[in-house]
């Protein structure tokens, strides 16, 4: 704690420069939804049924007879889907600012897993009421695994207990939702966050570290922290001087933070790079982001709830429903398994896809760092998303 | 009647059936279970009951369904058009009747019936058809208690306590519906009123079986008037303006919260930190 109130008080962090750098805040905002999911989680959890019998009834009691009931409900329904939303744009800003390199490769592998936990806690809670769409889309999300080579079966039968989808899916879903998942949750977003608050943030994506020579004590503290080999110590006029090689440095501060002269400073196309302390003004900004998002996700529970949450009937196994569609998050992987030939391609291509995500640091390691001098890399990022919203739109559509 | 022999009545009955089945299937696909019913060949174009066309009225009827069909009042057998004498009872007596409306409606009947039997002094000497008719069965409710219903048997003076009270009830449950329907497309959830108003409407029911003209007006404004009246008023305070006006609250408060915020955070000085 007081080396937390030490870090507040002292240290500080790249202001932003511009309106669009308010997105930066993501990750705060995610933090704070996932409380709100916790917080409504715990409520839904104390009149909750996961019998098959009774699943769908505790779920409309919920609804109707608890008070604030259908408010929570909703709140926790639309979080999820607001948490998946929000850790997709915070994976997009992070690529696009090549913010997962060096020291923050591991910042990287634990928001992977995040985002991945995310997705499952989601899919997991799909099912909880037992309506019919949450029974189909169950049926349909789980058979998929089967077409995986030598082990699909097994898994299927792993996953939902037995042959098909019944009691034993149901207790297994619900104890992932409530226990494994927000465990593994909880343990991933205290490292992710605590890396982050080791590494710092990450200076924006067209600055580069600049030592002012005058002032500089010639200790090589900056060439040994920097990760990158940015910075070499040349000798001038008889004392030893950092030379930076400004395309290999990724603004990633480490210098900056251990230069014990604090020489070194962020510098852009415009000048040096503001930066604020910590208190209160980074602080009040995540506030701000946080409220935003909570807010934001209040009046989607309150005026909106009606275009992303269904009516429910009850789960019919014998009664296929026309439209089976899963929440949107999975839409895309959906419409891939659907275009491609075979299930076992389809599954094959999103594994691709997911692990040359989770692998990226290690693909990409060192290097340009802004956006505006990397060609391919523009066109892979916005490949991305513009895939990932096609697919989602032609999954919704189809 | 003379019997037709199974198999030609059967093929017999088939067409004007069929024609019958093929009406009905521009609406519903459910009158295809008419099909080979020989009961429906015969009645359907040689109608001896007046005003009303027994197989019409049937078919306009909650009864046009696979399980209530002519041989559960009239007895026989549907396929082959049989004799008197081999189950076919043609107009069966009232007793016959209540006892195949109770064969469903057991719980009904027994309020109505036993309740108040029609051997006592006081007993009702109305049965079942005298107000739900036989053919034309309509889904019960409170517009059954009508001057033309009552005024069969009973004077306008002694039945008019009943009628207003049932037209009462059934524009309170009117305005009942207008509100769970504004629910319901509000988004909302609406099973628990559902189901109470299911439960309410057997109540209803009950009150009507079990009590006689003198006492269903007391009976409705003691039992469903005053659930009805409860359940307006819980749905009006949970009304989705009411739920609306919570997330206004909501939203407003949050935005007020970030307005301050943002004016603490302009009054901070700009420059700052040390690294």
């Amino acid at each position: 704690m007081r080396a937390l109130q030490e870090e507040l008080a002292t240290g500080s962090t790249p202001a932003p420069r511009v309106p669009a750098d308010w997105l930066a805040f993501t990750g705060t905002a995610i933090i704070a939804l996932v409380f709100v999911q916790f917080a409504t989680g715990v409520m839904l959890f104390s009149y909750y049924y996961p019998h098959v019998a009774k699943a769908f009834s505790s779920h409309q009691a919920i609804a109707n007879e608890v008070p604030f009931g259908f408010l929570v409900e909703t709140l926790h329904a639309m979080g999820a889907k607001m948490i998946v939303a929000l850790a997709f744009l915070h994976l997009f800003l992070v690529w696009w600012h090549g913010s997962y390199r060096g020291p923050r490769a591991r910042i990287w592998y634990a928001g992977m897993g995040l985002l991945l936990a995310f997705l499952v806690t989601g899919f997991s809670g799909y099912l909880l009421p037992w309506s019919q769409q949450s029974f189909w889309a169950c049926v349909v999300g789980t058979e998929a695994l089967r077409a995986v080579p030598l082990i699909g079966g097994g898994l299927v039968w792993l996953l939902r207990g037995g042959e098909n989808v019944g009691q034993p899916t149901l207790v297994i879903f619900y104890l992932c939702h409530v226990l494994f998942l927000p465990a593994a949750i909880v343990t991933l977003l205290y490292f992710h966050v605590k890396w982050v608050w080791k590494a710092g943030v990450t200076g924006p994506s067209d600055t580069t570290a600049r030592p002012d020579l005058d002032k500089c004590l010639g200790c090589k503290a900056c060439s040994l922290a920097c990760p990158f080999t940015a910075i070499q110590m040349i000798e001038v006029s008889g004392r030893k001087r950092p030379a930076l090689n400004e395309d290999a440095c990724n603004a990633c501060r480490a210098c900056v933070i251990l230069c014990p002269a604090s020489c070194i400073s962020l510098r852009g196309p415009e000048g040096a790079v503001r930066n604020e302390p910590l208190w209160p003004h980074a602080v009040l900004r995540r506030i701000m982001a946080s409220l935003g998002a909570v807010g934001l996700l209040f009046f989607s529970a309150f005026f909106l709830h009606g275009l992303f949450i269904a009516g429910k009937t009850p789960a019919d196994p014998l009664l296929t429903p026309d439209r089976i569609k899963p929440d949107w998050y999975f839409l895309a992987p959906y419409q891939v398994l659907k275009v491609l030939p075979s299930e076992r391609w389809g599954l094959a291509v999103l594994f691709l896809l997911t692990a040359a995500l989770c692998a990226l640091p290690a693909l990409d390691p060192k290097g340009l760092r802004d956006p505006a001098r990397r060609t391919v890399h523009r066109f892979l990022v916005k490949a991305a998303a513009a895939g990932l919203i096609v697919f989602t739109i032609w999954g919704y559509l189809s | 009647m003379r019997a037709l022999p199974g198999k030609f009545a059967r093929i017999a009955a088939f067409v004007p059936v069929l024609l019958l089945s093929l009406a009905g299937a521009a609406c519903s696909a459910d009158s295809m279970f008419l099909l080979g019913d020989a009961c429906v060949s015969c009645h359907l174009t040689c109608e001896r009951v007046t005003p009303e066309i027994s197989v019409v009225a049937w078919k306009k009827s909650v009864h046009f369904r696979p399980d209530v069909t002519c041989s559960a009042c009239h007895g026989g057998d549907r396929y082959l058009a049989l004799p008197f004498k081999k189950g076919h009872l043609g107009l069966p007596t009232e007793a016959k009747a209540e006892a195949s409306c109770g064969s469903c409606h057991e719980k009904e009947l027994a309020d109505f019936v036993y309740i108040r039997p029609r051997s006592a002094k006081n007993g009702c000497k109305a049965g079942c058809v005298s107000c739900h008719s036989y053919h034309n069965v309509q889904k019960a409710g409170p517009e059954l208690v009508s001057t033309e219903t009552c005024g069969a048997c009973h004077s306008a003076d002694k039945a008019r306590p009943a009628i207003e009270a049932a037209a009462k009830l059934r524009e309170n449950r009117d305005g009942l519906l207008a509100l769970l329907s504004q629910r319901r497309q509000a988004g909302l959830p609406v099973e628990y009123y559902e189901n109470e108003l299911v439960s309410l409407d057997k109540k209803t029911a009950r009150a009507f079986h079990a009590s006689g003209m003198t006492g269903l007006a007391t009976a409705l404004s003691q039992g469903p008037e005053k659930e009805i009246a409860e359940l307006s008023a819980r749905l009006a305070g949970d009304s989705p303006a009411g739920f609306h006006a919570q997330g206004v609250f909501v939203v407003l408060l949050i935005i007020f919260a970030l307005i301050v915020l943002a004016f603490t955070f302009r009054s901070l000085p700009k420059q700052g930190g040390k690294r």
